[in-house]
């Protein structure tokens, strides 16, 4: 359990394909042209990473073809990576405050309510699908102590810089989680224990992470440990929540209780794990199937190459 | 292993600390009183128990139980004191006569 198996190339070890003169120049004529007009100008920046993101476009046809068990063409392809441009600008609109652009609905029932609202805390699990904003925004509304992103500075160091432009308090209020030591988890730790939310993305283990192997979209793939683990040592409830992008300027939020204790018992703790895990991966699972252009993971997800499945 | 760390006696305090770390973290390779107070907790080089970043909080809800002192991210010390056996034993009893 201790050694992270041999994965495939590390998605952390992938270089974020923009640079800060394009993201200052995409965020402020975000904010100026105003969504429709962006929508429409998105479409040549989704050209660009098209024609010279072949990794990209590869990811993404081998994910669609699991998904939907059809080859992609060009025009899914194509929609797939406009999804993923709407939604970062969207993301955009969220931070800046203008969430009345959109129209998000939210499904949240009463026992995920009452632990997003408690004063105990809960970590919410969110994925690389759809989009984890609109969670935040119509999921903490009335929530007393703030919520508390976990996302590690180093990798995602564009999302940390847009974040601290728009949303300072937010920003500040992010859990670092590129240092290895006890210092991340003892902040998670503190966290909950004031209260917050503590949002992290559960979809994806770094290489040199404990990581549970799991079915997902009919092969294997290696997920985190830790947000279970975590979950488990500080009796925490979770929320799971995924942000839907449903077209136009449609967003659905599911929110639900997943379980208001993870249980790992010693004996049977790598069991317990692998059925934590895999839960999640088929519940994730059914929420891609229904919504397959909401998926942003754009790198072989999969520990099988393409066509193995 | 054992070559590259010199194994010294454990203090009492360390000697306890060592049980509840065996106990918290589920060791089964490991006896409490094999672990060299000295040998780095995390990591992977050579002699170090390659504890990680779980195994942390573990540890500091065990300690938290078990004496009442809470570890803090924001503590200078904090990192310094999961180095090893003896520096967090050292910690958290210094931590204690301040209390």
């Amino acid at each position: 359990m201790r050694d992270a198996a041999a994965g495939p190339p590390a998605w952390d070890s992938h270089r974020e394909r923009s640079t800060p003169m394009m993201l200052k120049l995409l965020v402020g004529l975000t904010l100026l042209a105003g969504r429709r007009i962006m929508r429409t100008l998105l479409w040549p920046v989704v050209l660009y990473f098209w024609l010279t993101g072949g990794r990209l476009r590869a990811a993404s046809r081998d994910y669609l073809q699991r998904a939907t068990g059809r080859a992609p063409g060009r025009k899914q392809v194509l929609r797939h990576f406009h999804a993923f441009a709407t939604v970062f600008i969207d993301r955009v609109y969220l931070l800046a405050g203008r969430a009345s652009v959109l129209d998000i609905t939210a499904s949240v029932p009463e026992a995920a309510l009452e632990a997003l609202r408690s004063a105990r805390g809960c970590l919410l699990f969110g994925a690389h699908f759809g989009s984890f904003e609109v969670l935040r925004v119509k999921g903490m509304m009335r929530n007393e102590a703030p919520i508390r992103i976990v996302l590690d500075r180093q990798v995602g160091r564009m999302a940390m810089s847009l974040l601290e432009r728009l949303d300072p308090v937010l920003a500040a209020n992010t859990i670092d989680a590129s240092r290895r030591g006890p210092e991340l988890v003892l902040d998670i730790k503190q966290a909950i224990t004031a209260g917050s939310v503590v949002g992290m993305l559960a979809d994806r283990a770094r290489a040199d992470e404990r990581a549970v192997t799991v079915n997902f979209l009919g092969g294997r793939v290696r997920l985190p440990a830790g947000p279970w683990m975590m979950a488990a040592a500080l009796e925490a409830p979770v929320i799971i929540g995924f942000g839907v992008y449903c077209g136009g300027n449609r967003y659905e939020c599911h929110l639900e209780l997943y379980e208001p204790r993870v249980e790992l018992p010693r004996a049977t703790r790598a069991q317990a794990l692998e059925a934590h895990a895999q839960r999640y991966a088929a519940r994730l699972e059914q929420e891609v199937r229904r919504y397959p252009y909401n998926w942003f993971n754009f790198f072989d997800y999969w520990l099988e190459p393409p066509g193995d499945a | 292993m054992s070559d590259s760390t010199v194994t010294l006696a454990q203090t009492p305090n360390e000697a306890s600390l060592a049980e509840l770390l065996v106990e918290a973290l589920n060791l089964e390779d490991v006896t409490a009183s094999g672990i060299s107070p000295t040998a780095p907790l995390f990591g992977y080089e050579n002699g170090s128990l390659g504890l990680d970043s779980i195994d942390a909080l573990e540890i500091a809800l065990a300690i938290q139980r078990k004496y009442g002192v809470e570890l803090r991210s924001a503590d200078p010390g904090t990192r310094s004191a999961f180095a090893s056996l003896r520096d967090l034993a050292e910690h958290v009893h210094g931590r204690l006569a301040q209390a």
